[in-house]
C-alpha cells in the first residue's frame, strides 16, 4: 500500500502544479505551490468548499477547501473588489470560485485519467460554504463508503500584497483504482 | 462565418463573444446548458459552434452526438486535462480544443486555425 499511496501522492502533486502554471496565466498575482503535506489540518473553519465528482465514475472525487477568509482574497484578486455577499453579488463570488476549483480539481483529475487511461467527465465542480468537517462529512455521504480518504494539505502562496491562502485538497478514491495504479 | 457559443459561465460566455465579435464575425446563437444547446442547434443558422465541454444537464460530447453537425465546424472549450477526452472530442470532429484558462489571443488562433 505504501507504494501505492506514493504513487498518488506524485499524481496529486503534479496535477497541483500544473494547475498552479495555469492560474499564473490568468492572475496578475503570482501564484506558488509552497508545500503539500499529506495531513489533514485540525482547523475546522468558516470555508468555501468547491468539490468535483462525477455521476459515471463515483470511484473518485475531490474536495478542496478554502478558508473564508482566503475565498475572499481570491475573489477580489480576479473581481479587483472584496465581496458583498448580498444576492447580487452571490453569484459572481460563486462563479469566480468554481472556475478556480475547476481548474485546480480537473489538472488533478486529469492526471490520475491519464495514467489509467481512461475518460472520466465530471459532473461541474460546485462550491459551497460552512465549516470544515461539517461539510466533510456530508459529502463523504454521497460518495461511495468503500472509498480511501487521502487527506492533502497544501500551502499555496500568492505573492503580489503578501496575501498567503491555505487551501486544503480531500481526495477520495475506490480501492480499485488505487491497484491499477 | 456566422458563431454560436454553448457555455454556463456568463463572464467567460461574454468574453467569447466579444473576442469573436471583434475579429469581425457576428455571435447569432447562445446557450448555457445542454437543453439550450440542443435547442439552438436545431433552430440557429450558424458555420462554428464554440462548445463548453462540461455545461449543466450534459456533457458537450453529447451535444455533439445528439445533434446534426454536419458542416459546422467545432471549437470545444474545457478545463479537462484528459487524453482520452481529447481523442473522443477529435474522433467525433472538433476541430481545436482550446484549453481552460485561455488568452485572447489563444482564442483567436483557435478560431483562424479552423475557418
Amino acid at each position: 500500500m505504501n507504494l501505492e499511496m506514493e504513487s498518488i501522492k506524485n499524481i496529486i502533486s503534479k496535477g497541483l502544479n500544473k494547475s498552479i502554471d495555469k492560474m499564473n496565466r490568468i492572475s496578475s498575482f503570482k501564484w506558488e505551490l509552497e508545500n503539500i503535506k499529506f495531513e489533514v489540518s485540525k482547523d475546522n473553519n468558516d470555508c468555501v468548499a468547491i468539490y468535483l465528482l462525477s455521476k459515471d465514475f463515483n470511484k473518485i472525487a475531490f474536495v478542496l477547501f478554502i478558508k473564508k477568509e482566503d475565498a475572499n482574497k481570491i475573489f477580489k484578486i480576479f473581481s479587483g473588489y472584496y465581496p458583498d455577499l448580498s444576492d447580487s453579488y452571490k453569484n459572481s463570488y460563486e462563479i469566480i470560485l468554481r472556475e478556480v476549483g475547476n481548474i485546480i480539481l480537473n489538472s488533478v483529475l486529469g492526471e490520475f485519467a491519464n495514467l489509467m487511461r481512461i475518460a472520466i467527465i465530471p459532473d461541474l465542480p460546485k462550491v459551497i460554504s460552512g465549516e470544515k468537517f461539517f461539510i466533510l462529512e456530508n459529502i463523504s455521504r454521497i460518495i461511495e463508503e468503500n472509498i480511501l480518504k487521502i487527506p492533502i494539505s497544501s500551502v499555496i502562496k500568492v505573492k503580489g500584497r503578501d496575501k498567503i491562502m491555505d487551501m486544503e485538497l480531500f481526495f477520495f478514491v475506490d480501492n480499485e483504482i488505487i491497484r491499477k495504479i | 462565418m456566422k458563431f454560436a457559443i454553448v457555455e454556463d459561465n456568463p463572464s467567460t460566455r461574454m468574453t467569447v463573444k466579444f473576442a469573436v465579435q471583434k475579429m469581425g464575425y457576428p455571435v447569432v446563437a447562445e446557450a448555457e446548458n445542454y437543453e439550450e444547446a440542443i435547442k439552438m442547434i436545431e433552430e440557429s443558422d450558424f458555420d462554428v459552434l464554440l462548445l463548453d465541454i462540461l455545461i449543466p444537464g450534459g456533457s458537450g460530447m453529447e451535444v455533439i452526438r445528439n445533434s446534426n453537425m454536419k458542416g459546422k465546424k467545432i471549437i470545444a472549450i474545457t478545463a479537462l486535462e484528459q487524453n482520452s477526452i481529447d481523442k473522443e472530442l477529435l474522433k467525433l470532429g472538433v476541430c481545436y480544443i482550446l484549453k481552460k484558462p485561455f488568452s485572447y489571443s489563444e482564442l483567436e488562433d483557435a478560431i483562424k486555425k479552423c475557418l
